[in-house]
């Protein structure tokens, strides 16, 4: 495997970590908000 | 280690990460439809001409209430469709309207105060639509612009935009 070849994949690598912890850190802030959410909610009724 | 056993180790690692990013993706659309959009939202989102926004107001179309019916007070370009009912879209202009309301593009519903369980229903019928939270009510508090009167068909060649 040459090394060209393999650096490919580990741009390909780090491309998909960075976009997987981005998005799950914007996954998180909706389930934040959506509890918030859930909670107001509630207490209305 | 040899170069194919070395490759094929790239490439599990790459599919999983591929796979838990649309696991990710997926849980994040899913997320978003259940979080109801606030009337400053979607202010900015139809402020925005390169967003297409689809407003459907499931309001009677007038009311006694302080609040209002859609023909009293309605956010700009927003369509009626009271009670999402096909039945009571009956005059040759809410026949245009339903015409219009189109189910394939991101919609949000309009009701009074923003009711989760008349969103429920009216969703339904959406392939992609979020609540407007706390209804016309929360739209007409933030002193946001509205329009009145009986819903027209847009005039052919007339351009879009409405803010």
């Amino acid at each position: 495997m040459s090394m060209v070849e393999r650096a490919l994949f580990w741009i390909a690598i780090i491309i998909l970590i960075v976009s997987a912890v981005g998005m799950n850190k914007q996954v998180g802030e909706l389930e934040k908000k959506l509890s918030q959410v859930s909670a107001t909610q509630g207490g209305n009724q | 280690m040899s170069p194919k056993v070395e490759r094929s180790i790239y490439i599990v690692v790459i599919a999983i990460l591929a796979v838990y990013l649309l696991i990710l993706g997926k849980k994040q659309i899913e997320l978003q439809k259940n979080i109801p959009i606030t009337a400053e939202e979607l202010y900015k989102k139809l402020s925005n001409p390169k967003l297409k926004v689809q407003i459907v107001d499931v309001r009677e179309l007038t009311s006694s209430d302080e609040v209002g019916g859609y023909e009293d007070s309605r956010i700009p370009g927003a369509l009626p469709f009271p009670n999402c009912d096909e039945s009571k879209m009956n005059t040759e202009n809410l026949k245009d309207a339903l015409q219009r309301i189109n189910p394939y593009i991101y919609t949000v519903i309009v009701s009074t105060d923003g009711n989760p369980e008349i969103f429920k229903k009216c969703a339904q019928k959406f392939n992609n639509a979020q609540n407007l939270a706390g209804g016309m009510k929360a739209w007409q508090a933030a002193g946001l612009p509205d329009e009145s009167g009986e819903y027209t068909p847009p005039k052919a060649g007339g351009g879009g935009g409405c803010l």
